[in-house]
């Protein structure tokens, strides 16, 4: 136990509750009882760490089972950091306070690019070789799963396995063999882990071989000890039935979601172009009304939460979302809880659903058109015509209204300066439209908050081929939006630039980028999403000294028959069909969602009996 | 023992239930900062499903009040917060509902009828364990004698309205100090309360400055709020 260290060092860093444990519903077992240890870590601090969904579906499947202990553990902020290695603390669970070193498995989630330092930090702080084929036979297994997992080749230095896909049953499937080569009493991870690369859905890096041509592209990918040539990602195939939390840990202070959580659907049916997320969880799969009002009343019992969100990649889309929303909204409503509805679609939001919805709350409304003309967002498949965006405004406005957020992205293929304009004029419609309806809010003004994220290229996307802008074309675009604006009506914010292009970069990335990351975090990069510590000259110089450049990974477009670092995953859609969609696309032509007419993805492959129920 | 008498407000036209809750906070709990503390206590009255009293007005709320909060990483012995409840239902029953659904180091005590107001309450005992890196218990005891024996004990206490120079020296109602197998423990006795709260941590960062290394707080804890008139609050 570390407490006897930790106590006298927690009194001097912010926020000391980050790093004690204890919360309500959080597990502690008796260590001798169990036997399998495992570490779920998230490489960002705790207070986006515990907002995580899935991490708290796996650490109470894991923990469901007698012979297993799952902890939390999150990477320190950097002023705690440096008191743990002072005082020679390593890396711990927060419910034992044990260290990383004692546990079997470590696994880390894998939701952003720019938190791959903080894993190789992580494994440092913990007292073990970031580099996997360092590390020792007896150290623990270092795994990671998540959407970056279905590109995991720029972590392939440090991990020693990939869980593809939805996590539910794989978990258990690799404890079980874990178990069954302990029990064995001959330890040898390599021989586990060649057993592991046979559970499908597990990719061990280590058993791939990879070649380049002259130019740097990928010349071969080539399995060896009888790994398959292809690792097909895992699904659950009855989402209705998958075990789901009848609790969460009720953290002490304010994390970014602090609320109870309802998985609503997994996949989406819409295949917008661009989004990563709408092709790599397909097929689509939901819930029934009444399995989620179950679960529902079941977390805000056992948590005390007064809040409950809905989550999905579009909730409006589940198949009998008005039947849904009643049901849940009536449950809600007694008992006093506020529900959030996030993920709302422009096109397909009635007038009845938008009056439900205003039952529960009144704040911001937010579209996501994504991109300022209709060529362009036909170019990016999003089926949202401008005339449904005016209608849902008006509903909006008469019902009270006074604000709205539209979210769009630049550097989207196929990009004009018309395009990037449209984004002004579009905002500024909504606004005009505010001013001409008689039934407006009395004696209020509009505002129309323009967001504007630039776009990522990301693998198993129509857009995987296509060339990112440049950090000088963004910001061309951006000022030419900046000087289009001409109301005070209209806000407009973007993020930082450089951290998409390094986004970018590390999203198409192969495992000679492993080097990349390494010098990185070498040189002290850390905590590479928030903006006080992201160094880009320090990543373009890490970059530079393995011998690689940004514009290889970022600025290129690829040829349609170039082998892609992540050629040897399934996710399901087929690579035929995301060419397909990027031709398409450059045509401007819009592919109707899967409960339209089915565009063939492959994804049907995985669903049960190999239909999708859309 | 015959159950103390109830309070009872009537707020529009119904019945409320005043009770002061004395509880318990310690180990882990102790880094619950007051504002956490406050949701923390809210969500636990959720999970015990009582009828708990919201505020009025447009944006309702738990009722839910601290007489004197607690410092962050100190623990208490016998702290309390004051709630109603809508409904007339047994102190034992409440206790025993809330502990159940309490995080770890969280503990009611017993509920009863507040009797004394916050502004009575003018004084707290404290107990505070530190050690210094380098500096032998021993050694420690000396210099901390000599920094409280001073005719002036300067320090700058920072609050909403911004730092302000005071002289701790009056404030020491009390401070006697003990050698440990580690440092040195204190036991203090220094205002606290609404017109002056002088924690201890204030007291030993100032030693802490005046020697240039900072303390190791290994336990701090708050025993006793005591009223004007000697009494404990209650």
């Amino acid at each position: 136990m570390l407490k006897e260290k930790l106590e006298p060092l927690l009194l001097k860093v912010q926020k000391p509750i980050r790093y004690v444990g204890g919360e309500y519903n959080s597990i502690v077992k008796d260590k001798a009882a169990v036997k399998t240890r495992m570490a779920l870590c998230f490489p960002d601090n705790y207070e986006i760490g515990m907002s995580h969904l899935g991490l708290k579906i796996l650490y109470s499947l894991i923990n469901a089972r007698e012979d297993c202990w799952a902890e939390r553990v999150y990477a320190p902020w950097p002023d705690m950091e440096a008191l743990m290695r002072e005082n020679q603390i390593p890396l711990y669970g927060l419910e034992s306070l044990d260290p990383l070193t004692e546990f079997d498995f470590i696994g880390f989630s894998l939701q952003y690019e720019l938190s791959y330092t903080n894993i190789l930090n992580m494994l440092d702080l913990a007292g073990l070789d970031p580099i996997a084929a360092n590390r020792k036979n007896d150290d623990p297994i270092v795994f990671a799963g998540g959407p970056c997992a279905m590109n995991g080749e720029p972590l392939c230095d440090f991990i020693d396995c990939f869980q593809l896909g939805e996590g539910e049953e794989i978990m258990l499937e690799m404890i079980d063999l874990y178990q069954k080569h302990r029990a064995s009493g001959k330890w040898d991870k390599k021989a586990f882990l060649r057993e592991a690369a046979q559970i499908p859905g597990m990719y061990v890096p280590s058993l791939y071989e990879v070649s380049y041509h002259q130019d740097g592209t990928i010349a071969a990918i080539t399995p060896k000890d009888g790994a398959p040539e292809k690792i097909t990602k895992r699904i659950i195939k009855d989402f209705d039935k998958v075990f789901y939390p009848e609790t969460f840990i009720v953290p002490y202070t304010e994390v970014v979601h602090d609320r109870a959580v309802l998985e609503v659907m997994r996949g989406c049916i819409r295949g917008c172009r661009f989004c990563q997320a709408g092709f790599i969880y397909r097929p689509v799969r939901a819930k029934s009304p009444d399995t989620l009002c179950r679960q529902g009343k079941a977390l805000c019992d056992s948590t005390g939460y007064e809040e409950m969100s809905l989550a999905s990649l579009s909730t409006s889309d589940h198949p009998q979302v008005e039947e849904m929303l009643d049901k849940i909204i009536d449950y809600t409503q007694e008992a006093h809880i506020n529900l959030s509805l996030p993920s709302l679609r422009v096109d397909n939001f009635s007038g009845e659903l938008l009056e439900k919805v205003s039952r529960v709350r009144k704040s911001g409304l937010t579209f996501a058109p994504e991109a300022g003309t209709q060529r362009l967002r036909d170019v990016i498949n999003k089926g949202v015509t401008e005339e449904e965006i005016m209608r849902t405004s008006k509903i909006a406005f008469e019902g009270g209204y006074t604000s709205v957020k539209l979210y769009f992205m630049l550097g989207l293929p196929f990009e004009t300066m018309e395009d990037v304009l449209g984004i002004t004029a579009l905002g500024q419609r909504v606004v005009d439209l505010y001013y001409s309806l008689p039934s407006k809010p009395k004696g209020k003004g509009v505002n129309v908050g323009i967001s504007v994220a630039t776009f990522v290229p990301k693998p198993f996307t129509p857009f995987q081929w296509a060339a990112q802008n440049t950090y000088d074309e963004i910001v061309e675009k951006q000022s030419a939006l900046t000087h289009s604006v001409t109301t005070r009506k209209i806000s407009l914010a973007w993020h930082e630039v450089r951290t998409s292009v390094l986004e970018g970069v590390i999203a198409r990335g192969d495992r000679r980028l492993g080097k990349a990351i390494w010098n990185a975090w070498k040189m002290g990069c850390k905590f590479d999403s928030w903006e006080e510590f992201f160094d880009f000259d320090k990543w373009k110089q890490a970059i530079a000294d393995a011998g690689l450049t940004m514009e290889f990974y970022a600025s290129r477009e690829r040829s349609a028959d170039e082998i892609m670092p992540w050629d040897h995953i399934d996710v399901g859609v087929s690579k035929a069909f995301l060419r397909r969609e990027y031709e398409r696309a450059s045509r401007a032509e819009v592919t109707p969602n899967c409960r339209e007419k089915c565009a063939g993805c492959g994804a049907n492959r995985l669903a049960e009996g190999g239909v999708c129920r859309v | 023992m015959s159950e103390p008498q109830k309070k009872i407000t009537v707020i529009e036209g119904k019945p409320v239930y005043d009770y002061r809750a004395f509880y318990r906070k310690e180990g882990r709990a102790k880094y619950i900062s007051h504002l956490d503390l406050y949701r923390t206590v809210q969500r636990a009255f959720q999970r015990a499903k009582l009828p708990v009293w919201y505020t009025l007005g447009f944006n309702p709320h738990v009722y839910l009040t601290y007489a004197l909060p607690l410092a962050l990483g100190y623990e208490g012995v016998r702290e309390s917060f004051d709630f109603r409840l809508t409904e007339d239902i047994p102190a034992e029953e409440v206790t025993r509902r809330l502990n159940e659904v309490m995080p770890e180091g969280i503990v009611i005590l017993e509920l009863l009828p507040p009797a004394r107001k916050a502004d009575d309450i003018e004084r707290a005992d404290y107990t505070l364990e530190f050690s210094m890196k380098g500096v032998s218990p021993e050694e420690l005891k000396a210099q901390f004698d000599r920094f409280t024996a001073g005719e002036v004990i300067e320090t700058v206490k920072h609050s909403k309205k911004g730092p302000k120079a005071i002289n701790l020296k009056p404030a020491l109602l009390r401070c006697v100090s003990k050698e440990t197998s580690r440092g040195i423990l204190l036991s203090l006795t220094l205002p606290a309360g609404n017109r002056e709260n002088i924690n201890p941590t204030l007291l030993v960062d100032a030693f802490g400055k005046s020697v240039g290394t900072e303390p190791d707080y290994r336990n701090i804890r708050r025993d006793r709020i005591i009223c004007g008139d000697g009494s404990d609050f209650r």
